[in-house]
């Protein structure tokens, strides 16, 4: 290189830089729109939509699906089936929603979606019932049982105090992605099940967690693996629960809320129910251990009303 | 009818029950039509219609009469699944070489006598070990499932590692070495008995063989030698499992003959028949079937012995004050009524879907013993099933639709505060209220922000499910206290809802 093509470089990149200086305060004039590209929200709340309808925007919403799964991976879709009820009992998670939700996951290039949960009575029943089991399989996902120990390994929970070592089902070991789908109930002594509490049903020995600090224990899981995005179902909430025992029970909130901070999502899960987040236990053990942020004032929330 | 054919359908038929019973021990069998196939079995019939006047045990029990009376004993060799498995037993012998052995009458008379005093007495413990039927499906849970267990499992997980999940896991059995004793004795007897002498069992020991028997011997169609034709040669002899072709006196011991139709078969000189009988009168007294009179006391005496011991246990009844027996399963109405209704065929536990029903030992005391029983240390009865009550043969365990079975209580729930994780180290826990079906269980504000059972027992219907999973070590916090006899428990009223009502047109964060 002589000295005349370096000055002849040098100037056009100090042309470049120049011209990108003038450039730059335009796109402040639209500063919102800038944000929203630089910065997706941290929690995204639809209202107002079919549980469908609401899933297809709160994901656009956060990116896309192309955000949690790229093209070939394994995906673990873990939805509430514990109890012996029908989709209109809301004591499990919609399976309209769990059916969407795997469809976006093979659209989006998975190569496998797994579906299960450690349910509480019968598995075979629960997952017919529920209609879970048919919606999987209608969008071609996998429906493993879980309720064997066989299907279980056991992990060891960095940082955990009481719950150092726990059996985890092998599908979330083995999975490359991990979607939680909780439905919000009320829960007759933690309060609440939503995000945090739902990944009960992906180990073995419930009954650890209820001898030792029902409360801890539920907050140190994600210790071991948090899941890579949640799915709150709110669209029929069951005020009585776990169980679904009357229909009178149910209200309809019409609401789904979507995030990868479980916390944050149990926060504004239990406004819903309307509890107070400071009657959860673990809800406050977990923001402690550094598993997400409870104020929702520093989190960007995006709410979408249909 | 050609004597292949006779074969043909003797061998269909008896497959055909035993695939089928099978299936229906180990959930292989459509749902709609599982009761069915062990509802063809005589004891069970019997049973169900002479404590329930059940009018299909009737009319199906007329029909087995009917066919023994002009076929003789084809119940042994078309229906009956110990049968099947005996004959599987003596396949495995290439070549048959049995020989006519005089039939043991006075054992299986007394054998007979001795079931039936039992049954009399309200126990029907040697049923559940004599009634092949019923000792079929022991042999089911405890040798056929845990093979067939095996193999699925293991298959399963092949297949589950290579990411395909087509197969279910069966769960193995949980076998009690004190359970199993009586039961292995009898199974060590038919092995040896078949592979040895074939049929002996039947023809000794099973007491529905020889009530068959009785009337198989003047039945209308039987195998008759013709004895001008016969050359004595004995192959019929070496084929016959039940030993009961005398070839050298040509003459055929019919209350043995299961009807088989081998023999048949295997003839040189087309002598052998099954075919009506012209002579019925004239049938010639056998020789060597008189029972001697030494042979009739030591028969009566043990009768009479039998008797009393039975009566004596029957009179020292199991559930004093002081110790619960666990609960008997939903249907069964009472304890006594459970006792003297169940042949432990162990079809409800191979069938109940969360593994409370187990075999038990001595829990219901002796003239109960083996009955199945509801272990909630082992599970709990789920509240929307009716398996068990569906398939019972004997009508012990009464069917009831869904809505009448919720209604059952079994026992009721008691709450032991001391034991409660929640007073013991004050922390969160609710498991039993949270897997209560009926909300006799519920969560009532403690201290602070904790909450603490408390229970309603009328509303509770005692599954069990609270004492399943009640997390509290050693003692359990929570536990059924049984009903000897069932009671019917109250509807539940509805609980308030507590929450406050958010309006949704807003996102309340």
């Amino acid at each position: 290189m002589d000295r005349r093509d370096f000055f002849k470089k040098m100037f056009s990149l100090a042309a470049l830089a120049g011209i990108s200086s003038i450039a730059k305060p335009i796109p402040l004039l639209a500063e919102e729109d800038n944000s929203k590209i630089k910065k997706p929200p941290d929690l995204v709340a639809v209202r107002n939509g079919t549980p469908e309808g609401m899933f297809d925007e709160g994901i656009k919403a956060l990116g896309g699906m192309k955000k949690f799964i790229r093209k070939g991976q394994t995906v673990v879709v873990k939805p509430n089936i514990a109890w012996t009820a029908n989709p209109e009992g809301a004591a499990n998670t919609n399976p309209a929603l769990v059916k969407r939700i795997i469809e976006h996951c093979f659209d989006t290039g998975a190569s496998r979606v797994y579906v299960f949960d450690h349910t509480c009575d019968d598995c075979f029943t629960t997952y017919r019932v529920s209609g879970i089991e048919k919606a999987a399989k209608e969008a071609k996902a996998t429906v493993v049982q879980a309720n064997k120990e066989s299907y279980y390994q056991e992990v060891r929970v960095p940082g955990a105090h009481l719950l150092k070592n726990v059996k985890v089902h092998e599908l979330i070991l083995e999975s490359d992605v991990f979607i939680n789908v909780p439905i919000l109930k009320d829960h007759g002594s933690t309060r609440m099940t939503c995000a945090l509490k739902n990944l009960m049903g992906v180990v073995w020995d419930r009954s650890y967690y209820h001898r030792t600090d029902l409360d801890r224990c539920i907050a140190e899981f994600p210790l071991y693996r948090k899941p890579d995005l949640t799915i709150v179902d709110a669209y029929n909430i069951l005020t009585n629960g776990p169980q679904s025992r009357s229909l009178e029970d149910v209200v309809k909130k019409g609401i789904q809320l979507l995030s990868k901070d479980m916390v944050a999502l149990d926060v504004a899960a239990s406004k819903i129910l309307g509890e107070e987040p400071g009657n959860i236990k673990y809800i406050s053990y977990a923001a402690e251990l550094g598993l997400g942020i409870a104020n929702l004032d520093e989190l960007n929330v995006e709410r979408i009303a249909l | 009818m050609k004597k292949g054919k006779l074969q043909f359908l003797r061998l269909s038929s008896e497959i055909f029950f035993f695939l089928f019973i099978v299936a229906s021990f180990l959930h292989f069998f459509p749902q709609r039509f599982k009761a069915i196939p062990v509802r063809t079995q005589i004891i069970p019939l019997a049973i169900s219609f002479l404590h329930e006047e059940f009018l299909p045990s009737l009319l199906l029990l007329v029909l087995f009469f009917v066919i023994t009376i002009i076929f003789g004993r084809i119940y042994c060799s078309f229906f009956c699944p110990l049968g099947g498995f005996q004959d599987i037993l003596i396949r495995i012998k290439k070549k048959p070489n049995f020989k006519y052995n005089k039939p043991l009458t006075t054992v299986r008379l007394t054998i007979l006598l001795l079931s039936i005093v039992s049954a009399i007495s309200g126990s029907l413990y040697l049923f559940s070990f004599l009634d092949p039927y019923s000792f079929f499906g022991k042999t089911t849970n405890y040798l056929l499932k845990p093979l067939i267990a095996l193999i699925n499992n293991g298959s399963e997980l092949i297949l589950r590692k290579a990411n395909i999940y087509w197969l279910r896991i069966i769960d193995l059995p949980t076998i009690n070495p004190l359970s199993i004793i009586p039961f292995i004795l009898i199974l060590g007897a038919i092995i040896y008995f078949s592979v040895k002498r074939g049929r002996l069992y039947c023809n000794s020991i099973c007491p529905l063989g020889t009530f068959l028997g009785i009337f198989s011997v003047r039945s209308l169609y039987r195998i008759e030698i013709d004895k001008a034709s016969c050359i004595s040669c004995g192959i019929c002899e070496s084929v016959c499992k039940a030993e009961c072709i005398n070839s050298k006196d040509k003459i055929v011991d019919n209350s043995s003959c299961i009807r088989c139709f081998n023999c048949l078969e295997v003839c040189p000189k087309d002598s052998i028949k099954y075919k009506r009988s012209e002579k019925i009168k004239s049938i010639e007294p056998q020789k060597g079937k008189k029972i001697s009179r030494r042979e009739f006391i030591y028969s009566f005496f043990s009768v009479l012995t039998f008797s009393g011991i039975n009566l004596t246990l029957r009179n020292k009844k199991p559930g004093d004050k002081t110790h619960f027996p666990p609960p008997t399963p939903p249907g069964s109405i009472s304890l006594e009524r459970y006792i003297s209704k169940c042949t432990s065929c162990y079809l409800c536990i191979n069938r109940c879907p969360t593994n409370v029903l187990q075999p038990s030992l001595f829990q219901y005391g002796l003239l109960g013993a083996f009955l199945p029983q509801m272990d909630f240390n082992s599970g709990y009865c789920a509240y929307e099933c009716t398996e068990c009550l569906e398939v019972c043969p004997t009508d012990a365990i009464m069917p009831h639709t869904k809505e009448e079975k919720k209604k059952i209580q079994v026992g009721r729930v008691k709450f032991i505060k001391d034991f409660c994780v929640v007073y013991k180290n004050n922390t969160s826990c609710g498991a039993c209220a949270e897997i209560c079906p009926t909300g006799a269980v519920s969560m009532i504000p403690y201290k602070g922000l904790l909450f603490i059972p408390s229970t309603e027992t009328s509303i509770c219907v005692g599954c069990g499910a609270c004492q399943n999973v009640c997390p509290a070590r050693p003692e359990k916090a929570i536990i059924v206290e049984t009903n000897i006899v069932h009671k019917e428990a109250r509807k539940a009223e509805r609980s308030k809802t507590s929450k406050k009502e958010v309006k949704t047109e807003e996102f309340p964060f």
